[in-house]
């Protein structure tokens, strides 16, 4: 009975590879113009005092956009995205690394805020955070973002 | 046994990508995210959120109080006589409660450094609080403003800051100071709109806005409700340490001006 254990074991790294991590999804994707239907990206900065913005996209070219103002108004827009486009983001993605979390926790300042974004295909998730004043220097985040909210605008 | 492998797999490769950063799924509206947050439950047990039990806190509704030893009804942090209920203050740091004291030998100024925690955020406050009289305070805030300056702005801001956190026995001065060695605390002010916080203002900011990063400034937490600090204190609607929104009006509460005064010491 030991046996068949200790080899499930040793085979758990091989079946763990064999699984397509988030990297190999995108970079498959962009190679192969094949975008994966269940691909979600989704970006979200909002400030509890502030408000602001959450944009998702769906592998299917569904773009959906909630924002949020200081009094508390939410509004909610959506749009259709082509493949080209779809193709433009994941690119995006793939040239920033989105998947990979670079910068490390801190302590954060009063309201400072965290943008995040998740990216998910199929059961596999990953992406990245930032606290809003780290935002301009690591020059990273805000280029998705700003091309998000580009493809689904308010 | 294999079912039992394949969900061992399945969980090391999420392991392998990097920590999952937010929520799944749709969109979920602030509000239900914020109703998450502070549960009616915790709210009910301990409202203010400061970890006493609301049964076993002198002040439930106040995050920097707990206890009151003397039961004259000021918090044994703002008590510099917490055993003693016929004296509250010694306004001149002579050692003598002001009610025994028959004159104020003052004033007497203090420089505050105190460093806070409020979940994942943290800073420190530093200004300089001086007793002016018995139980009055000056609070003097100087602020070195790195970016462009624009002196009808800082008048705005100025004003409105020190209209916000004055009262009859507390008066605040905010000095805008050219040089950063003279400064309590550097602030970058950037142009535009954006997340105005401590370290960072937004030229467009309203008043309001920045007399509520003054707040953090002389010590205070904030009083919305944010996931990042799931048992945060939540003050009322128009509390200034809640809401930035002019349409509130936001104002502030005694517990904020008792706590500003409670950080004076005597030297």
């Amino acid at each position: 009975m030991r046996r068949p254990c200790a080899l499930l074991l040793l085979l758990l790294p091989l079946l763990a590879a064999a699984l397509p991590s988030l990297q190999t999804s995108l970079e498959g994707a962009r190679a192969t113009a094949q975008l994966p239907a269940d691909l979600l990206v989704r970006y979200e900065a909002m400030h509890p005092l502030y408000g602001g913005v959450i944009v998702e996209i769906h592998g299917d070219g569904r773009g959906l956009r909630t924002q949020r103002g200081r009094a508390g108004r939410l509004s909610r827009s959506e749009a259709q995205l082509s493949t080209e486009q779809l193709q433009d983001l994941v690119g995006l993605l793939v040239q920033h690394q989105a998947w990979e979390q670079r910068v490390s926790e801190r302590q954060a300042l009063p309201d400072e805020g965290r943008a995040r974004l998740i990216i998910q295909v199929g059961d596999t998730e990953g992406g990245c955070w930032e606290w809003f004043n780290d935002l301009a220097e690591t020059d990273r985040l805000v280029h998705i973002a700003e091309r998000m909210k580009a493809l689904v605008p308010p | 046994m294999i079912a039992a492998a394949v969900l061992l797999t399945l969980g090391a490769a999420r392991a392998a990508e990097p920590p999952a950063c937010g929520l799944r799924g749709s969109p979920a509206p602030l509000v239900e995210l914020l109703d998450e947050v502070v549960g009616d439950a915790d709210r009910a047990s301990d409202g203010d959120g400061d970890g006493v039990p609301d049964e076993e806190d002198a002040f439930p509704s106040n995050p920097y109080e707990q206890r009151d030893m003397d039961n004259d009804g000021l918090g044994d942090d703002e008590d510099a006589f917490p055993a003693d209920p016929s004296e509250q203050r010694d306004s001149d740091c002579d050692g003598l409660g002001d009610e025994a004291d028959d004159s104020f030998d003052g004033p007497v100024s203090t420089e505050v450094q105190q460093a806070w925690t409020d979940g994942v955020y943290g800073w420190t406050a530093r200004f300089q609080l001086e007793a002016v009289g018995e139980g009055e305070h000056r609070a003097t805030l100087r602020l070195h403003l790195e970016g462009r300056r624009d002196a009808a702005r800082e008048a705005r801001w100025e004003g409105a800051i020190e209209d916000m956190w004055s009262s009859d026995e507390l008066e605040l001065d905010v000095i805008f100071v050219d040089e950063a060695s003279a400064a309590h605390s550097t602030v970058t002010v950037k142009p535009g709109e954006g997340w105005t916080n401590t370290s960072t203002w937004f030229a467009a900011e309203s008043p309001t806005a920045v007399a509520h990063e003054v707040g953090h400034h002389l010590g205070l937490f904030d009083e919305y409700p944010d996931p990042e600090v799931p048992r945060r204190f939540v003050g009322p609607d128009d509390s200034i340490m809640r809401s930035v929104d002019p349409r509130e009006h936001p104002r502030t509460y005694p517990w904020h001006e008792a706590r500003i005064r409670s950080l004076f010491a005597c030297p």
